[in-house]
């Protein structure tokens, strides 16, 4: 015969058993929903949250594209006449036809005549042209010759210059300089 | 502690069949965690509905502002490259040495006597030549070009006097 006492303290065991089995169906059905239903709805939500905010932000860099490109497009319409200056200055492409033309033209304007007229293309990272010139006039002509080049259209930088005076003779003027093109 | 009757016998759960038990679950914590769970995968159903929305919506514009973006590419790089010539432009004007403006002084300012012979003219220095008949006029000179607030050194670089021809031939570089 057992004892009221144990029979009570097995039967105890048993209960704990039981409830310590609801607790695990608890936790089992929690993370059975868990895998199979709340983290696939999260991933998807996530997902299409995470898309949106970079079509959000893609439509934020390309609104300020848009106004940017509205804005060159306004401010292009203003200065559309000194566009024409600055591509003359420096224009796209080598044009030493033009420039040979030019330089003509201010020679004359100035009553100088070119002696020789070399060009050689520029190994340096700037695009460019270096200009070999060597004119022949009177001094003052060749002071004009010197200052309308400078003023001409096409943008020259003169690195080096021999002005040699001749009284009574034609004097030289011997150039070495570099223009550009982008 | 309070006096208390319960009309209603309270179910003992204890002392359930574990059939019986599973059932109370079901309909009680069961119930709980499957409504919850349901309600969750339903708000985000509607949730995702409303984000596919917004999304079509955000893409429709994107494209729209993508297409508007490539029809003017030829006039971004137009622009671009106005811009670098602007920057060039200015860059290059930094370094712009005007060669006419010292020449015309200096042959403004030399005295009668002097010939200048030559200039060899770099940028911000000036090497001249010249002759004269006497120092005087050669004196003359330099002190106008000591005064000059121009010409910041004066390096005498050569003095030649040849007796036959009576002539002093100089050299002078000038610093600006």
């Amino acid at each position: 015969m057992e004892s009221p006492f144990l029979t009570r303290l097995k039967k105890q065991e048993e209960y704990q058993k039981k409830a310590y089995l609801m607790g695990a169906v608890t936790v089992w059905a929690l993370v059975f929903f868990g895998i199979f239903v709340i983290r696939p709805s999260l991933i998807t939500a996530t997902a299409l949250q995470s898309k949106l905010w970079y079509y959000k932000k893609l439509d934020k860099s390309l609104e300020e594209k848009q106004n940017a490109i509205n804005k060159a497009k306004n401010d292009y319409k203003e200065i559309g006449d000194k566009i024409s200056k600055v591509n003359a200055r420096i224009p796209d492409k080598r044009n030493e036809a033009e420039f040979v033309k030019e330089i003509s033209f201010i020679a004359t304007k100035s009553k100088v005549s070119i002696a020789t007229l070399e060009t050689e293309i520029s190994t340096k990272p700037q695009k460019g042209l270096y200009i070999y010139l060597v004119a022949e006039g009177e001094k003052l002509d060749l002071f004009n010759f010197i200052e309308n080049i400078q003023k001409g259209e096409r943008l020259i930088d003169i690195s080096d210059l021999t002005l040699l005076i001749k009284e009574n003779k034609e004097s030289e003027l011997r150039i070495k300089s570099f223009i550009y093109y982008l | 502690m309070p006096f208390q009757i319960n009309l209603v016998p309270g179910i003992n759960f204890e002392k359930l069949a574990f059939r019986k038990k599973l059932f109370l679950w079901a309909t009680t914590t069961g119930k709980v965690i499957i409504v919850v769970t349901e309600l969750f995968v339903l708000l985000t159903f509607v949730y995702r509905f409303y984000l596919d929305k917004n999304i079509k919506e955000i893409a429709e514009a994107v494209d729209k502002k993508a297409n508007f973006i490539e029809n003017n590419l030829q006039f971004v790089d137009e622009y671009n490259k106005i811009q670098d010539k602007v920057y060039l432009i200015t860059q290059i004007k930094k370094d712009l040495y005007n060669h006419f403006t010292p020449i015309n002084k200096i042959q403004s300012i030399a005295p009668v006597g002097i010939s200048i012979l030559r200039f060899d003219s770099q940028k911000n220095y000036l090497i001249l030549y010249a002759e004269t008949k006497g120092t005087l006029q050669f004196s003359s000179f330099l002190e106008t070009l000591m005064n000059s607030s121009e010409v910041k050194r004066i390096h005498l670089t050569s003095a030649d006097f040849v007796k036959e021809e009576n002539l002093f031939k100089f050299s002078l570089e000038l610093n600006y």
